[in-house]
């Protein structure tokens, strides 16, 4: 083959590849080569050809399944990347809400006065407990509420609601991932007490991390319930002020059942309100048991307000 | 593609959507048109699985929208009334999440998005925060959202609600184009809207589907007998002109009007005939009178719309 004619059939194919894609007339007459997928060109034609989507897609992709692709095909049946996917956009819509933000400085600040300074530097008692108490008194029942409130009111007073329930996701789906997103950041603001354990390493070697740990484990427990009744409390209404005192009442009833509803109760009953309530259930953490019974009771706890959450969201259907 | 019977919807006592049938073929654009609270976002809210319906059936590409709900909405791209979006996103950063939720694989999300973004013509924005963003920008980030994995069949709900015309003329030619490979089902309470995208209208008033067909022949078909209307503006008496036009063969009603001109009077004529206005004018002309204006009216969508809503209010 002759030099030419080798040229020749190069344009020619050059020809073929320019057009089938069908671009804008502009790129075409002009005759680059980079086709095959347009980039974003700025001065493009008000009404852009018919098509080149769709032929451009079938014509210079044949889908080639990647690694990635073939992971994500055999997991999307379980759901599990629509969970992940929701969470992590709760997680950054956080950060990038001042409500993240206020709730995490908030926190800090709390549990570095009271907690810490207080506690440890000012009445010289070398322990936990006021940290843990900033959480369970403050943390838990108003900041998770601050935290979930918005969850699911705003999709719905915002009505991305709709357009999440209209994309391929299953109800529980849409739960899970909520509530995975809120716990995730209490998970953060729990591992930023981890600071003060190390911090009082230091003040005392007889620590004991055994209890230490037993607590931890309770109020990871403990946090997951709370933001699963937080949850719950942001399906029943649009308005998230709403959601947030909902939140902040039903924690505190849950909390100090035995308190609350015990004290007007006659004796042998009030035995089974503060039996169920979750303040019982947690101390046992802070001895440093971390029996079955307890650890069931704060499961269930979760397990019973995400499907509440489940079933309201589902009850759309035949509302 | 999409097929609807007997669909019902009760909120509490009263019917949304009352005894709806309709089927859209592949690739078809429909419009659907009808009052504020007619029933067309309930219907496109159980299209799309988003409600459940009280009886009936609806189906698309051959899934039901209750049982096999999954399925449908993998199939369909739906743009809510408001084109509701996460604000605090990047337009890049929302269509990349849309994609995951409906199972685009990982490896072509990139090229879906830039496709969907270019579709859009937001070229320029892929990296703005969402909440910035006016009013017909989002709701192109809306269709975008809608076209980002490839549906089968697009439901629109009032797509240009809340426009400037400029924006609104954009959008309609965006469907247009659009429609060109799926089927479209778009609500609207704006006649020319629908009459400007649609290749078939179905009329909805007050949760009952009234009318159904191609927006010219719907005009055509219920316009029948009473086609024309001519509107004249003539300088004389009304009176001897209503009983110069009278005599007319072919005319059948001559009603007159004051014109906001003094001496002026503004006639309206009908007529079952095809066409009056040289016989009008000459009529007019030989009678002594001015001739100023002769205007022809077919029947538009909109009348028989407001007939059609109307009559159906009567009844």
């Amino acid at each position: 083959m002759s030099k030419s004619s080798r040229r020749k059939a190069a344009k020619a194919r050059h020809r073929r590849q320019a057009t089938k894609p069908a671009t804008s007339a502009a790129s075409r007459s002009t005759g680059t080569a980079t086709v095959a997928r347009p980039s974003r060109p700025a001065a493009r034609p008000p009404a852009p050809p018919p098509r080149r989507r769709s032929e451009a897609s079938k014509s210079v992709a044949p889908p080639v399944e990647t690694t990635a692709d073939a992971i994500s095909r055999a997991l999307r049946p379980t759901g599990l990347p629509n969970v992940v996917a929701i969470a992590r956009r709760d997680l950054t819509a956080l950060f990038v809400s001042p409500v993240g933000w206020v709730v995490a400085g908030i926190f800090t600040f709390l549990v570095s006065t009271f907690g810490f300074y207080f506690q440890v530097i000012a009445s010289q008692q070398a322990s936990m407990d006021g940290v843990f108490s900033v959480i369970t008194s403050f943390l838990v029942p108003v900041l998770i509420p601050l935290l979930t409130m918005r969850l699911l009111a705003e999709e719905r007073s915002q009505g991305t609601l709709e357009l999440l329930l209209t994309s391929p996701v299953r109800d529980w789906e849409l739960t899970l991932g909520k509530w995975l997103g809120a716990f995730a950041f209490y998970l953060m603001l729990l591992a930023i007490t981890l600071v003060y354990v190390a911090l009082l390493r230091v003040y005392r070697s007889d620590l004991d991390f055994g209890l230490i740990g037993a607590t931890y484990v309770g109020l990871v427990l403990v946090g997951a319930a709370a933001v699963a009744i937080g949850l719950l409390m942001s399906s029943l209404t649009r308005n998230q002020i709403i959601a947030f005192f909902l939140a902040l009442i039903v924690l505190l009833m849950v909390w100090y059942a035995g308190y609350v509803i015990g004290y007007f109760v006659a004796p042998p009953a009030n035995a089974f309100f503060s039996y169920v309530g979750g303040f019982d259930r947690y101390r046992s953490f802070t001895l440093g048991l971390a029996s079955v019974r307890d650890v069931v009771y704060f499961a269930t706890l979760l397990v019973l307000a995400l499907f509440a959450t489940e079933r309201i969201l589902a009850s759309r259907r035949w509302r | 593609m999409i097929e609807v019977e007997g669909l019902t919807k009760f909120y509490g006592e009263r019917a949304a959507v009352q005894d709806v049938t309709f089927s859209v073929p592949r690739g078809q654009v429909l419009g659907f048109l009808g009052p504020n609270g007619a029933g067309k976002s309930t219907t496109m809210r159980i299209l799309t699985g988003y409600l459940g319906a009280s009886s009936g059936k609806a189906s698309v590409a051959g899934f039901d929208v209750l049982s096999q709900s999954l399925e449908v909405r993998r199939r369909i791209g739906y743009l809510p009334e408001t084109a509701p979006l996460y604000s605090e996103m990047r337009v890049d950063g929302f269509l990349n999440l849309m994609c995951k939720l409906r199972g685009v694989p990982p490896s072509r999300r990139r090229s879906r998005v830039d496709d969907a973004i270019d579709a859009c013509g937001l070229g320029d924005r892929a990296d703005e925060v969402i909440g910035r963003l006016s009013r017909g920008l989002r709701q192109r980030v809306g269709l975008a959202q809608a076209i980002v994995h490839e549906p089968e069949a697009l439901i629109l709900d009032e797509p240009t609600a809340g426009l400037d015309p400029g924006q609104t003329r954009e959008t309609r030619d965006l469907i247009k184009e659009l429609g060109r490979d799926r089927t479209v089902v778009l609500s609207s309470h704006i006649l020319s809207e629908v009459e400007a995208t649609c290749e078939r209208v179905l009329i909805i008033n007050e949760g009952r589907l009234v009318a159904d067909g191609p927006p010219g022949k719907l005009a055509q078909r219920l316009g029948s007998g009473r086609t024309h209307e001519y509107e004249l503006e003539v300088r004389g008496e009304g009176d001897e002109i209503k009983a110069a036009l009278r005599e007319l063969r072919g005319v059948d009603e001559v009603s007159i009007a004051d014109a906001p001109e003094p001496g002026v009077v503004s006639v309206i004529v009908t007529t079952g005939q095809s066409d009056l206005r040289e016989a009008l004018s000459k009529a007019i002309i030989d009678g002594g009178f001015g001739l100023l204006e002769v205007q022809a009216r077919t029947l538009s969508l909109e009348d028989v719309f407001l007939k059609l809503t109307k009559t159906d209010r009567e009844g």
